[in-house]
C-alpha cells in the first residue's frame, strides 16, 4: 500500500480543500488552468517530506509526513481583505488537530494536521500571493 | 531562626557537565538541518544556498545576490560551500546562553522565489517549509 498512500493523502487534503473553496477556482498540480484576471484562485502544491519508521522491530508502522502548501492568489491592487478572508478560510479548515478521512477500498485512512501557517504576502503581478503551509502526517505499514 | 546549607563543588561540575551535555545534543540538532537546507536547495550561480546563516549573537546574516554571477556552478560545491558557512556559525556556539535564540535564515534577494516560485505557475523548492516538517 506504501506506493498508493501518497495518492490517498493527496486526494483527502485536495478534496477537504474543494469542500472548504466551494466555488473558488483551484488551480491543481500539473493542469491546464488559465486564471482569469481580477478573480481570486488558489494554488496547491503537495510536497511529502520523510518517511520514517514510527515503531521498532521488523515491519514497522511508517510515519508519513509532508506539508500542503496553498498560495492564495488575490487581484492585485485589491486590499488585503479578500485575501485575508480567504486565508482565514483555509487555516480555519486546516486547523492544529483536524483530521481528514478519506475512505479507499475497505480501508479508512486518516490524515492529521499538525499545523497550518499563514505567510507573509507579496506581489506576484498581477497577483497578491499569500502562502500557507499546512504541516500532515499519517501512520501506516 | 536560620539554616546554613553548603553545595558541594561537585554539584557544581555536574551542572556544568549538563550544560555542555545540552549544547552538544543542539548542535548535533542544527548540523542536521543544516545538512537538510542545503540538500534541498537549488544551485545555478550558487548565491541563494551560500546565503544561510545560524544567527547567533550580533553579526550580520549572509545574503548574496545572484546577479552578475556565473551559472551552471556545481551543485556539490556549491551546497558544501553552504553547508560550511552554517558549521562556521555552529562553531560560534560556545555555552548554553548562546541557544538562547538561534534563528535559520537565508539573506538573498531571492529566497522568497525559491521558495514558493517566481510567478504563479512556478513551483518553488519549499525548503524553509520542508524544514519544519521535519524538524518543526
Amino acid at each position: 500500500m506504501a506506493n498508493d498512500i501518497y495518492n490517498t493523502i493527496r486526494a483527502a487534503l485536495e478534496t477537504h480543500l474543494s469542500t472548504t473553496l466551494s466555488g473558488t477556482d483551484i488551480a491543481y498540480e500539473n493542469v491546464a488552468f488559465s486564471p482569469t484576471t481580477g478573480t481570486l484562485f488558489v494554488k496547491p502544491t503537495f510536497i511529502p517530506t520523510v518517511t520514517q519508521p514510527a515503531t521498532r522491530g521488523l515491519n514497522p508502522q511508517l510515519l508519513y509526513q509532508g506539508v500542503f502548501n496553498v498560495m492564495v492568489n488575490a487581484p492585485e491592487g485589491s486590499g488585503p481583505s479578500l485575501a485575508d478572508t480567504t486565508c482565514n478560510t483555509i487555516t480555519n479548515a486546516f486547523a492544529a488537530t483536524t483530521d481528514l478521512s478519506i475512505v479507499v477500498g475497505a480501508e479508512t485512512y486518516i490524515v492529521r494536521i499538525r499545523y497550518a501557517e499563514r505567510q507573509q504576502g507579496r506581489i506576484d503581478t498581477p497577483w497578491y500571493a499569500v502562502p500557507i503551509n499546512i504541516g500532515w502526517y499519517i501512520y501506516n505499514t | 531562626m536560620k539554616s546554613t546549607f553548603t553545595v558541594n563543588s561537585s554539584f557544581y561540575n555536574k551542572l556544568k557537565h549538563l550544560d555542555a551535555l545540552a549544547v552538544d545534543s543542539v548542535k548535533g540538532r542544527l548540523e542536521d538541518i543544516a545538512r537538510t537546507a542545503v540538500d534541498y536547495s537549488p544551485v545555478d550561480t550558487g548565491a541563494y544556498v551560500t546565503s544561510f546563516s545560524y544567527t547567533i549573537g550580533a553579526g550580520r546574516p549572509r545574503g548574496k545576490s545572484s546577479d552578475n554571477l556565473p551559472k551552471g556552478q556545481s551543485l556539490e560545491g556549491k551546497q558544501e560551500e553552504g553547508y560550511g558557512n552554517l558549521m562556521q556559525d555552529i562553531s560560534r556556539i560556545k555555552s548554553i546562553e548562546d541557544l538562547d535564540n538561534i534563528q535559520l535564515r537565508n539573506g538573498s534577494p531571492h529566497a522568497t522565489d525559491v521558495e514558493y516560485g517566481e510567478n504563479w505557475y512556478g513551483s518553488g523548492y519549499f525548503v524553509f517549509a520542508k524544514l519544519e516538517s521535519i524538524y518543526g
